[in-house]
């Protein structure tokens, strides 16, 4: 059993490469944004002796006179049609209590999943009592965010065939920050696995299923073994994804992609090292910026 | 300990994954994570170490002073450990949570170095009833995650 050890290194900050699309108005807190009283202030920012200053870590986003400062690392904040993926931590009456990353535990109502076999039927006293057969405690769910309560809460529903329970995977806690907004957030990638990047920073890697299950909508979970091969490849995309969030690169189908396609040449247990990190990641930002030019 | 919940389908995924040698992460079972060794951290100690394993970083620093050997072994010197979780690793070691497991870990380290094999203790000796080396050594815990430590 070789043990691999080392003497801690000082860390060379990676040079970042300016894009020319405008320098970003970066701010910390207790930073002076203007002293000019015209300006309305917006979320992150408060007026401290006529002078508007920051009161988070983060960017400056001028819109006509509002002036907002957007945090970089913060609690997932929800809006309407953002794909989450969620843990169940309650079972309550007609609802259930989701843990989405947010400041509030998000709700899944009875009456915002698919019942099994697709049936359309007015929730009765005995679906509440079988609620727990469907999702219990510790449970994970991919759903989308219907509506904002006005406390803030997310609640979300699962209606449609590609939400709803998942199955054998591994999840990845991320920043909400690093996942960037996109059309649709289920990936079939390349390499022999799936992903879904969830708003909300959660991020779910299986393999992809052999079949597409039209019935199954979420409902039957195979507890099949997965194949050696399909386990290597969810580690390599498991260990790329903590490796570009560990150096802050934006995260969507292709830079996951570009980030495995990076670490083929080294074994999947060596990327967590951080030189090797160091490495695979430069190598991806170089691909993302020639694909861009 | 904080438990991890998880759902009973990656429950499987892991356990499958254990069957075949292959962690999550991708290590194989008996693979260590990335660890690192600083020696001569601390100035005002005799010897010290900071090692980082994963997410647990432990800072030890020994403190040789001569002493009265123990009445019952007059031809030893000995050690005394002491070990502080300190809250810096997790929340529940805040105040005195951590003490339990601090307590836990010094009676172990007491056990491990209490033999011949481990370290020559008679070497400690100055001369045999009056004077002995004691080394106090003490050991920081200074970041976990949720309270797992990875380095015993």
């Amino acid at each position: 059993m070789a043990v691999d050890m080392r003497l801690p290194t000082v860390k060379n900050s990676m040079s970042l490469s300016v894009s020319a699309a405008g320098r970003k108005d970066l701010v910390v807190p207790g930073d002076v944004i203007t002293s000019d009283t015209g300006f309305m202030r917006g979320h992150g920012t408060y007026v401290d002796e006529d002078k508007l200053t920051a009161s988070v870590a983060g960017e400056v986003q001028r819109v006509d006179k509002l002036i907002c400062v957007r945090p970089l690392k913060t609690r997932f904040n929800g809006e309407v049609g953002d794909v989450v993926v969620g843990r169940i931590t309650e079972v309550q009456q007609k609802r259930w209590k989701v843990e989405t990353n947010s400041r509030l535990d998000s709700v899944l109502l009875l009456s915002s999943v698919n019942l099994p076999g697709g049936e359309l039927r007015r929730r009765s006293a005995e679906d509440e009592l079988t609620m727990r057969e469907y999702l219990h405690e510790g449970d994970l769910i991919s759903a989308e965010v219907q509506s904002v309560f006005s406390d803030g809460a997310l609640s979300l529903h699962t209606r449609s065939l590609k939400y709803g329970k998942l199955g054998q995977g591994v999840l990845v806690q991320l920043s909400p920050s690093l996942i960037k907004r996109q059309k649709t957030h289920f990936h079939n990638l390349p390499c022999g696995a799936s992903i879904i990047l969830g708003n909300n920073g959660f991020v779910w890697l299986y393999p992809t299923p052999r079949q597409q299950e039209e019935e199954a909508g979420g409902f039957y979970t195979s507890l099949e073994p997965v194949s050696l091969s399909d386990r290597e490849v969810i580690s390599r995309l498991r260990n790329c994804l903590l490796a570009l969030a560990a150096h802050k690169v934006l995260l969507y189908d292709t830079s996951v992609l570009y980030c495995y396609e990076s670490s083929l040449q080294h074994q999947v247990k060596d990327i967590l090292k951080p030189d090797v990190m160091e490495e695979i990641v430069m190598l991806t930002q170089q691909k993302l910026l020639e694909q861009e030019s | 300990m904080a438990t991890v919940q998880v759902s009973e389908a990656e429950k499987v995924y892991i356990l499958h994954g254990i069957r075949d040698d292959l962690r999550v992460d991708g290590r194989g079972c008996e693979d260590y994570r990335h660890m690192e060794v600083e020696t001569d951290v601390v100035s005002n100690t005799d010897g010290s170490a900071k090692v980082t394993l994963g997410h647990t970083a432990v800072l030890v620093g020994v403190k040789a002073e001569i002493g009265k050997p123990k009445p019952m072994i007059p031809n030893e010197g000995y050690l005394e450990f002491f070990v502080d979780c300190s809250a810096n690793a997790t929340p529940e070691f805040e105040g005195r949570g951590g003490e339990e497991l601090g307590t836990e870990l010094s009676n172990t380290l007491y056990k491990v170095f209490n033999n011949q094999h481990s370290l020559d203790l008679r070497s400690l000796c100055i001369s045999p009833g009056e004077h002995c080396w004691v080394l106090y050594v003490d050991v920081l815990v200074s970041s976990s995650l949720q309270g797992h430590l990875s380095i015993t």
